[in-house]
């Protein structure tokens, strides 16, 4: 037993050191030239290819891009097109109507109201061409999302095969392909769709591969056994059966898609991305925020729409509505929805009356001055943000990011292989290794340290910040939140706005009570990537079975013993799953950082778009999906140590499902 | 019987939605409409909108804007889908001149703007009155000048802020190549940089950074450039390469802000190209637009049919 056990930490060490030496040997520091992809040349040569083919005349362009772009066009156009003719009360009508159906009538309301908030902040127009995009890129997600789901589903090589693209098409930055779709697909709408059919495609795809595995294998069973072919027991009986999944596929489709409209605005594409990145431009902060506050209010009436609450809906059916009932309702909204339509067709040609009008322009313009003003400086004891963001600087993220380049390459590489092989196993290691190896092999010109793998060490540190900062935040709120249902009911808003209102928004005023630099960054990472850590934690709290909690209590447990001993073990896997989701939401938001003063690789991916020098941003790229992988395996590789030492029997059964790893439970009660 | 029902409904919905499709065709094909791009800086909007106003009311053709990245509109311009950028700083742009107006010939240079941009180093005036030594670039040198502007961000160097990544700049190899005890924190956005000018004038704390002319912050900001050594040869030479081995030392070479429209403008419509080859006004115009955005409250068409109407004179020339 013990030798089984020694050799178990021998081998790797022996392994490793082996590698190591090699490394440091044959290689030797710094990294040498050789080693070298030539990503980045290889890049710019192709761009600068596809530049000079492109012309109408060009086989692949007239055949190939051009037609696609057109289309894409013309269906954004004619979604638009729809949503100016039903005007705006026909609009509210539908809205209202279609979410009474699907979700009932409370979530009716919601949307309802949200519908009204778009137009009483002025912003009618954008938020219609936002819709119109987002409409679009959802529906061609699903499109592709639901065959390929099914596919991967059946033939699990094809899933594994794909899996390493799908995790790259999540973390590269929006911002890497943008520019590029420019020069295929042209600038407006086609690209911006583009952009985001392939940032939300994984996620759909992971969705409805998990609502397919989730189907019961007797139900199919019995299916089979009464006859039933291949295609029918996939339309009658998976596909049914997936459907929570694969509405909330469409619902995070969705979220996802709207994370992008501000980025979109940047290539022509218009709408509520526009309007927030013009107030910024006048460091119009309540210009930006209204316009942030359309996009949350646009998530809303999307989210009431589709995200639904089947299961009660269809209870509430089966509880007596009867077949004339829902015709007299069916006729009822139809024509209530035909009625506002006339309406609106009536009454001043179908705009938004700029009567209504609660824009929060001027207090919120009100508020960010008066925190600039008073909070930066002479609090009494803590001193003011300045000082806080001071302190961040020297005293915690200057030491991580030099400990993390004190080392050498090859002594990174290994250290992290590890680190790897110790917590998630041989296979883990390789993964991380190759990684790493990957991102000593980016020699861009032009990053900011004058090296890739610096810059990468550089973001690390911050990355751990954030999400030292994150957890420690996320796990209090999220412990009170899986206690009390009516604190977690009263975040839940605001939990759904952090992800959803652009970063850009609330960087600005960061920028003006923190100094600039790597603070801001980070701050906007902690803001994004609360959500899934608070949620996660929240759950395992929440799925601790109360029979355990109450045996625990009859053994005469206090609530702080409970709590430590019983609850936050228990819960222990869905609170590392929480901290994986939170370290790639912060991954994610490290493009951002780079915006504000962050630095590292999110300034080279900023800086090589923006110089048109697309070698440099799609190396960074790549550096951080490295990173992403790294990163996402070792924690993944933690969160199923934990469920193998606690018993699988408690723990919930999770899936993978890119960015939101979904504990089944979940699947049912959200 | 029901899901040859369904194939049959998804045909007729595929059927209307590429027969809606067939039947629109893209948006500026019309010779009348031309599309103008409106970089996301305020002095690119008033340019546009001005010329928007004067072509519209002209009846020479009706003017999308057409907001997008000053990179992202080159593709654009090549692919005729804008048919103008009125603003372009040349210095940022040398590869794309090279590659669309020399080479594929897709885009034109119809000759300068007018305003002439001008990017350097400043430092607030307080800064300047208290130490009119920070205003040349051998007062920079000392150990005090570094210890004056760090920050905890720097250490013990002083801080040079950037602010948006895709401007022209030589600011690492200046720092190098004049031996000065500081560090560049890229700012990342234009936006980020005015916040920090704005939060160094409310707390009157020192500031070093790049800035520019034509910007709307210099009418809200007193700010002082740092003379810098003159522009030689040498410099002239690294900044044509982009100076990615920071060899540059020398002070910012004059941007002269530049008109391009698309190749195909000219047979698309004669007269608008011959108005945009002729706009030309002045620094002081383009600010006053600005201004009175800013100080007057007016949304920006608003701002330019005020200059429009009080200054006829100088866009009559253009028509000519």
């Amino acid at each position: 037993m013990t030798s089984l056990r020694t050799n178990r930490i021998l081998i790797p060490a022996a392994a490793i050191a082996a590698a190591g030496v090699f490394l440091a040997v044959v290689w030797g520091d710094p990294i040498p030239s050789w080693w070298n992809f030539h990503i980045g040349s290889w890049v710019d040569h192709t761009e600068l290819w596809f530049v000079l083919h492109r012309a109408s005349n060009y086989w692949l362009f007239r055949w190939g891009f051009d037609p696609i772009a057109r289309w894409l066009f013309d269906l954004v156009q004619w979604v638009l097109n729809f949503l100016h003719f039903v005007t705006w009360p026909g609009l509210l009508a539908l809205v209202v109507v279609v979410t009474a159906r699907v979700s009932g009538v409370r979530a009716a309301c919601t949307a309802g109201i949200a519908v009204f908030v778009i137009g009483g902040l002025g912003l009618w127009e954008p938020a219609m061409i936002t819709v119109a995009l987002i409409l679009v890129s959802v529906a061609i997600v699903l499109a592709l999302a639901v065959p390929l789901g099914i596919l991967s589903f059946r033939r699990p090589a094809f899933e594994r095969r794909t899996r390493a693209l799908l995790d790259a098409m999540q973390v590269t930055p929006a911002f890497c392909y943008l520019l590029p779709s420019v020069v295929l697909f042209d600038i407006g709408y086609p690209p911006a769709v583009i952009a985001t059919v392939i940032f939300a495609l994984p996620a759909a795809i992971r969705l409805t591969l998990h609502g397919l595995r989730g189907v019961p294998g007797g139900l199919v069973e019995v299916g089979t056994a009464h006859g039933a072919t291949t295609r029918q027991s996939l339309w009658k009986i998976q596909l049914p059966v997936a459907r929570p999944a694969l509405l909330i596929g469409v619902n995070q489709t969705i979220n996802l898609a709207l994370g992008i409209v501000v980025i979109a605005a940047l290539v022509g594409a218009e709408g509520l991305g526009k309007e927030v990145l013009s107030g910024l431009q006048s460091l119009d902060v309540g210009q930006a925020f209204d316009a942030g506050l359309a996009i949350v209010a646009v998530a809303i009436v999307l989210d009431r729409l589709t995200a639904g609450r089947p299961r009660r809906a269809a209870r509430a059916f089966r509880r007596g509505r009867t077949l004339e009932r829902a015709r007299a309702e069916l006729v009822a909204g139809v024509g209530a929805v035909v009625v506002a339509i006339v309406i609106g067709k009536l009454s001043s040609s179908g705009t938004f009356p700029s009567s209504i009008n609660f824009s929060l322009h001027d207090p919120v313009n009100t508020v960010v001055a008066w925190c600039q003003d008073h909070l930066r400086n002479g609090v009494p004891v803590i001193g003011g943000t300045a000082s806080i963001s001071d302190f961040t600087v020297i005293d915690l993220l200057d030491p991580i990011r030099s400990f993390l380049t004190r080392w050498e390459w090859w002594e990174v590489v290994c250290g992290i292989a590890a680190l790897a092989w110790a917590t998630a196993g041989r296979r883990v290691a390789a993964i991380c290794a190759i990684a790493l190896l990957v991102v000593a092999a980016l020699h861009a010109d032009g990053s900011v340290s004058g090296s890739i793998w610096t810059d990468t060490m550089d973001t690390l540190s911050q990355v751990v910040l954030a999400v030292v900062a994150a957890m420690a935040i996320a796990l209090p709120v999220g412990i009170v939140a899986g206690r009390s249902d009516r604190f977690f009911a009263s975040i839940r808003p605001l939990l759904d706005a952090a992800q959803v209102m652009p970063a850009f928004v609330y960087l600005v005023p960061v920028i003006g009570l923190f100094n600039i630099g790597r603070i801001p960054g980070v701050i906007a990472a902690i803001v994004y990537a609360l959500p899934p850590g608070i949620r996660l934690t929240a759950l395992g709290i929440r799925e601790v079975p109360p029979e355990t909690i109450e045996a625990a209590r009859s053994t005469g447990a206090t609530k702080w013993q409970i709590l430590l001993k019983v609850q936050l073990p228990l819960a222990l896997r869905s609170i590392m799953l929480g901290l994986n989701q939170t370290i790639l939401m912060v991954l994610s938001v490290v493009i951002i950082a780079g915006l504000v003063g962050g630095g590292a690789l999110g300034s080279d991916v900023v800086y090589g778009l923006a110089k048109n020098e697309l070698g440099l941003g799609v190396e960074a790229g790549v550096a951080l999906v490295a990173l992403a992988v790294v990163l996402d395996r070792i924690t993944q590789g933690w969160a199923t140590g934990v469920s193998g030492a606690r018993g699988r029997r408690i723990a919930p059964r999770m899936s993978r499902v890119g960015k939101f790893n979904i504990p089944d439970q979940q699947l049912e009660t959200v | 019987m029901n899901r040859s029902k369904r194939l049959l409904l998804c045909a007729i919905a595929l059927t209307l939605v590429l027969a809606a499709c067939g039947s629109s065709s893209k948006s500026g094909s019309k010779s009348n409409s031309i599309t103008l791009a409106v970089n996301p800086w305020e002095g690119s909007e008033a340019n546009a909108t001005v010329a928007k106003l004067i072509l519209e009311k002209q009846g020479i053709a009706t003017v999308n804007l057409k907001t997008i990245d000053e990179n992202a509109a080159w593709p654009a311009l090549d692919s005729d889908s804008i048919d103008g950028n009125l603003e372009v700083w040349p210095s940022g742009h040398a590869q794309d001149f090279k590659t669309f107006v020399d080479t594929k010939k897709s885009v034109v240079n119809v000759g300068l703007l007018g305003p002439i941009g001008h990017i350097g180093w400043y430092i607030p005036k307080f800064v300047a009155d208290a130490h009119p030594e920070y205003t040349k670039w051998e007062g920079l040198k000392s150990a005090a000048a570094a210890k004056y502007f760090a920050t905890a961000e720097t250490g013990n160097k002083g801080q040079f802020i950037l602010g948006d990544p895709s401007y022209v700049s030589f600011d690492a190899g200046i720092i190098k190549n004049l031996d000065l005890p500081f560090q560049v924190v890229n700012g990342g956005s234009e936006a980020a940089l005015i916040t920090s000018i704005g939060t160094a004038f409310k707390d009157k704390t020192p500031l070093l950074f790049y800035f520019y002319k034509p910007q709307w912050a210099n009418n809200k900001y007193d700010l002082v450039s740092v003379k810098l050594p003159p522009v030689t040869p040498a410099c002239t030479a690294a900044a044509a390469s982009g100076d990615k081995s920071h060899k540059y030392a020398c002070d910012y070479p004059t941007d002269h802000l530049t008109k391009v429209v698309s190749a195909k403008l000219e047979a698309k419509n004669a007269k608008a190209f011959n108005f945009l080859k002729k706009m030309n006004w002045t620094a002081e115009d383009q600010n006053a637009v600005v201004t009175y955005v800013h100080k007057d409250n007016l949304k920006m068409p608003a701002a330019a049919q005020k200059w429009v109407d009080d200054n006829p004179t100088v866009w009559k020339a253009w028509l000519s």
